[in-house]
């Protein structure tokens, strides 16, 4: 106890030391790994994973091979997911995160459900929950995949332009994925570009090794999606509910069209644990769909699960009034749907200065300058998440800007060894599908 | 999500306590260089503050940097880092120097203490912790019933270890509390001791005359009911102050939840705090004037004590002055019964307006505000049923205060009333009395009411009064002897003329101190005070033995064994402790009125004489003229002027003339 109090003396010093950098020893794997079914190949900055669906695996040969996959790439994989999970989940909140999870795995598409007894199968941990063990077990893997659903949401934003308003004529759509990358940088260490080869689809997951779920994707259909938590303070409840991040996969997976996907996610018997939204795009137009399966509403209006455009009215208080693009932030604006905007001024602020920065890029948007306008900070530095007002923060860990007529994907991921983000965040562009079939 | 107001508060004020802190401390240091602070070992004591002072911040360590683990769900510094708000990282930061510093400051004050230290910066900031771990108790009450309303969460006030954070209140509430009440103890008896000590000093310096004007019974209501109820003062203020600082903190969190509603609640409070001291002015007036009847009452108290053999054997006196004394009774309840109704109407009015905001949180909020969360109302509501012992207190303090502040002013008033008593010293402070001392009374006239209430003058009276002489002055009732004699003695100032000693002019207090006295209406004072009797102890028992009265007191260490003695017993311990003062000048105020004849021979022709013999001017006012022959000098007072100065051949052969 004695030495714990010491340390958390000498632990509060060294955190309040302002501007610290704290640089991450990365223990690297092998560079490219390959073997039936999976691909894993070390870009620098992320592993580029395709995972060929058409290779003959069952669902679950394909998970482990994934499994196998990933230690090889990193070495450590377990203990970074572990303590990731340990690091957000308390004494107290482990135990029953992983009874939420248990709760979530009855209404879990089967494929997606034997790929992850896949994974588990190839890591350490077996059946034994221990937190902060290094090892992942079972469970541990389906919390970690169920991460958004049961335990913490991403705080995000989403932002797209189209027709008129876009340089190209057709969409340009930008997210941020505002997380926590662990104090380790753990999230940063595994980020990767996931593509998923079927017999008739393909799919990219701009994500993390080991996670299936989808938080930013899109598939060959040039439907993209991203997902923004919308906590609206309503008591959980994890019974009958399904994983928002797996259903939207299947949505990419088996949808052709935005419309169809979106009908999907807001299709009233599928219940969620989080309110949340999601951002999608076509080539075409782009629309935010505000999923409030609870749906508490103003003036006695009820608004669940519906679409907002650009043209959507908002609750009072609130307004857009930018043609042919639509933008979001952690909150539900559509008129009648709850209003968590407004008594949060980290969704104010950032909402703000998302429909100013906007603005100031004129008529015509350019991917370069939505790339400003999603790397918009007001200091030197990203400010922290909450007070700041920065689209561009602290919690940052991936920025991605995707044009789905050209299936043109540019992403930004945080550096795996530094855990504050730099001044300025450096996009790469990453060439999607194009690697089984050519251009 | 932590709130970034909160924080910017938390902030600011911590910046005002460090530098405030740091200001006292070089103070401190000052004061140790200079030498006005020295060490003080504490013995095991001071082993075990340290100790449990360094196990409290330890504690306090401890849980500053499980804070995010404990209070926001398992996150960590790193987190918060990130998150924001980047203010209460830094609040944080800065309170992880504003406490140590504080830490030093009282731990340097502990060791290094001051006599008649008055820190009253370091009883704020103790007051502020105090409320403000009396507010961390609710706040953690609050965020365990949030978290563990769920079935699979109902353990998670241990297993979060928000217990930690509730024990971590208790003791801060608790020992910051008990060292404010300690330090506040001392402060507030210091005070008033300091308060009674100036009035004693006061009145002790007050000539005579003056001090015989004040009216009676106010002394005492000053020393002792006015010291009493300021006394009480020190739970006041600490209730007080602890009370309005988890008010503060309980306001703050409340507007974190909602501010519409922390406005709302402190309008409301606010409203009956000033219907409160609405009615306190009129009160205030009440309690005056239940003063004023105090006064009285004291008076008849001591007359109910001093007259008490007058009253009992008078049935219709003791009938009249029961009813005077029941009137004054009557009076003094029913002012303060009309004092204390005036707060108690208002005070339930307090108490339904503040359950009038519960009521309105709970029914209309819901209305008011779209997105308010059930947590939030019922937060606001705990808050509010845990606020409202506090309000009530708060409230109920005021009429007491009320009554502070008016025995507050009465000690103030009766202070400067008796500050005005002292006489300016701008005559000499001593006269040379060795060998012969002659007092001399030049045109002396002093006028006054007598008992009937009309105007009375003694004087004027030109007489000298002379070491190894004996005079007696005789007269009728009313005639002045008395009022003569304190003149003489410097109890009363001449309205006209002066009173020298050897020549030299001299203010009432140097002209007192030449004489021993017994006036007729003397007290005896359980001690023999200004006497030095340690080098006296054969002389007093041969004096108790030879007055006969040494089977019936006895004197140890000064102090007499009883005074319970017969009204002639007592006079004669009197005429002893006259005798033992051994000052240039005796007066007798008709001492030998209630002695038998053997002690009146004892006095006239064994004490005086021995007086004279050892060169003492000898001043007896008596009415026993077969001892005329016995006097040097003889004075005869009518209406007020001396008659018929005589000299001792007249008045031997006056005597003899008789005989």
């Amino acid at each position: 106890m004695l030495k714990r109090m010491l340390g958390g003396i000498v632990a509060l010093v060294l955190i309040f030391q302002v501007g610290c950098s704290k640089e991450i020893a990365v223990v690297t794997g092998e560079s490219s790994y390959q073997e039936k079914g999976v691909s894993i190949t070390d870009k620098g900055n992320y592993f580029d994973v395709v995972l060929d669906y058409t290779a003959g695996l069952t669902r679950r040969q394909m998970g482990e091979a994934f499994g196998r996959a990933i230690l090889k790439a990193v070495p450590n994989y377990e203990a970074l997911i572990d303590s990731y999970i340990a690091e957000n989940l308390s004494t107290y909140e482990y135990p029953y995160s992983l009874l939420r999870a248990e709760d979530v795995m009855p209404q879990m598409n089967e494929d997606y459900k034997e790929e992850i007894e896949g994974l588990a199968d190839a890591f350490s941990g077996g059946k034994e929950n221990v937190r902060g063990d290094n090892k992942i077990s079972r469970d541990e893997i389906y919390l970690f995949n169920l991460f958004t659903d049961v335990v913490r949401g991403t705080q995000c934003c989403y932002l797209a332009v189209s027709g008129d308003r876009s340089s190209t004529g057709s969409t340009i759509a930008g997210r941020n994925l505002d997380w926590f990358g662990g104090q380790d940088n753990q999230l940063p260490i595994i980020q990767s570009i996931i593509t998923m080869r079927y017999t008739d689809k393909k799919l990219c997951s701009v994500g993390y090794l080991g996670y299936i779920g989808i938080l930013t994707g899109f598939n060959d259909d040039k439907v993209f999606a991203a997902i923004v938590d919308s906590q609206s303070g309503t008591p959980y409840s994890s019974l009958g509910i399904r994983s928002y991040a797996l259903d939207l996969r299947f949505a990419l997976e088996s949808t052709n069209t935005m419309e169809d996907a979106c009908e999907f996610m807001r299709d009233p018997s599928k219940l969620y644990g989080v309110n949340h939204i999601i951002g999608f795009s076509d080539p075409v137009k782009s629309v935010i769909l505000e999923n409030n399966f609870t749906g508490d509403g103003l003036d006695l209006k009820r608004v669940k699960r519906s679409v907002r455009t650009s043209e959507s009215a908002l609750n009072k208080g609130i307004s857009w009034g930018i043609d042919n693009a639509v933008g979001t932030v952690n909150s539900f604006l559509l008129y009648g749907n709850h209003d968590n905007h407004k008594p949060n001024k980290y969704n104010t602020k950032r909402w703000q200065n998302m429909k100013r920065e906007l603005l100031e890029k004129g008529e015509d948007v350019t991917a370069e300058e939505l790339k400003d306008v999603i790397s918009y900070k007001k200091g030197k530095s990203p400010g922290t998440f909450s007070d700041s007002g920065d689209l561009y923060n602290k919690m940052t860990v991936q920025m991605v800007v995707f044009e789905p007529e050209s299936l043109s994907l540019e992403v930004f991921f945080r550096p795996r060894n530094i855990i504050d983000n730099p001044e300025v965040p450096v996009f790469e562009k990453i060439p999607v599908f194009w690697q089984e079939d050519g251009p | 999500m932590p709130d970034s107001g909160l924080s910017f508060i938390i902030l600011g004020v911590l910046a005002i306590v460090t530098l405030v802190t740091l200001y006292y401390f070089m103070l401190l240091i000052k004061e140790v260089i200079k030498g006005q602070r020295r060490f003080e070992w504490k013995g095991a004591k001071g082993v075990g503050t340290i100790i449990l002072s360094l196990a409290l911040m330890s504690l306090f360590a401890y849980c500053m940097y499980r804070a995010p683990y404990i209070l926001f769900d398992g996150m960590s510094w790193a987190f918060i880092q990130q998150l924001g708000p980047q203010i209460m990282i830094t609040a944080v930061a800065s309170l992880a120097i504003a406490i140590p510093v504080f830490y030093l400051y009282f731990l340097a004050g502990y060791f290094f203490p001051k006599p008649d230290d008055k820190p009253f910066f370091m009883i704020i900031v103790l007051s502020v912790v105090s409320g403000m771990g009396n507010s961390l108790i609710i706040f953690i009450i609050n965020a365990t019933l949030n978290r563990s309303i769920d079935a699979e969460t109902r353990r998670s006030g241990i297993e979060s270890g928000l217990y930690i954070y509730f024990i971590l209140g208790i003791i801060l509430f608790t020992v910051s509390a008990m060292v404010v009440r300690k330090k506040l103890i001392t402060i507030t008896s210091n005070v008033v001791y300091d308060k009674r000590m100036e009035i004693i000093n006061k009145l002790l310096k007050a000539p005579f005359y003056k001090f015989e004007s004040l009216e009676e019974g106010k002394t005492s209501a000053a020393l002792n009911n006015d010291t009493e109820t300021v006394s009480g003062v020190v739970n006041m203020i600490v209730n007080g102050l602890t009370g309005i600082i988890t008010m503060v903190t309980c306001f703050i969190y409340l507007g974190t939840l909602n501010l519409y509603g922390m406005l709302f609640s402190i309008l409301v409070i606010s409203l009956a705090v000033f219907l409160f001291i609405q009615v306190s002015r009129s009160a205030e007036k009440i309690f005056e004037k239940n003063r004023d009847y105090q006064t009285i009452f004291f008076r008849h108290i001591s007359d109910l004590v001093k007259g008490f053999k007058e009253l009992y054997i008078n049935r219709r006196k003791r009938v009249e002055f029961r009813q005077d004394m029941q009137k004054s009774c009557e009076i003094y309840r029913d002012t303060r019964v009309e004092g204390e109704f005036k707060f108690i109407g208002v005070s339930i009015l307090g108490e339904i307006m503040y359950i009038f905001v519960i009521g309105i949180v709970v029914f209309t909020f819901p209305f008011i505000f779209d997105n308010i969360q059930g947590n939030t109302l019922r937060n606001y509501v705990t808050v509010y049923l845990y606020m409202g012992g506090i309000v009530n207190q708060e409230i109920f303090l005021i009429p007491s205060l009320v009554r502070v502040l008016v025995s507050w002013r009465r000690i103030k008033d009766f202070i400067r009333e008796i500050s005005e008593m002292e006489e300016e010293a701008v005559l000499p402070q001593a006269v040379n009395t060795q060998g012969e001392l002659q007092i001399e009374l030049k045109g002396v006239k002093f006028e006054y009411k007598n008992e009937s209430g009309e105007n009375f003058t003694v004087g004027p009276i030109d007489y000298t009064f002379r070491s190894g002489e004996i005079v007696f002055i005789s007269g009728g009732n009313g005639s002045g002897k008395s009022t003569l004699a304190k003149l003489i003695t410097g109890l009363y100032r001449p309205d006209e003329g002066e009173i020298t000693v050897n020549g030299e002019k001299v203010d009432s207090e140097v002209l007192g101190s030449n004489f021993s006295t017994v006036f007729s209406d003397f007290h005896l004072f359980d001690k023999l005070y200004g006497v030095e009797y340690e080098q006296k102890h054969d002389e007093i028992q041969k004096y108790l033995e030879v007055l006969r009265i040494s089977d019936k007191v006895s004197i140890n260490e000064g102090v007499f064994s009883t005074l319970k003695l017969s009204t002639g017993q007592r006079k004669r311990l009197a005429l002893l402790v006259s005798y033992l003062e051994d000052r240039p000048v005796c007066l007798f105020d008709e001492w030998a009125a209630d002695q038998d004849p053997e002690f009146r021979r004892f006095f006239y022709k064994v004490l005086l004489p021995e007086l004279k013999a050892r060169g003492k001017a000898v001043i007896a006012i008596t009415h026993d003229d077969s001892y005329f022959a016995d006097t040097d000098r003889h004075i005869k007072m009518e209406t007020g002027r001396i008659v018929q100065p005589r000299k001792e051949a007249d008045i031997k052969d006056t005597v003899l003339a008789g005989a």
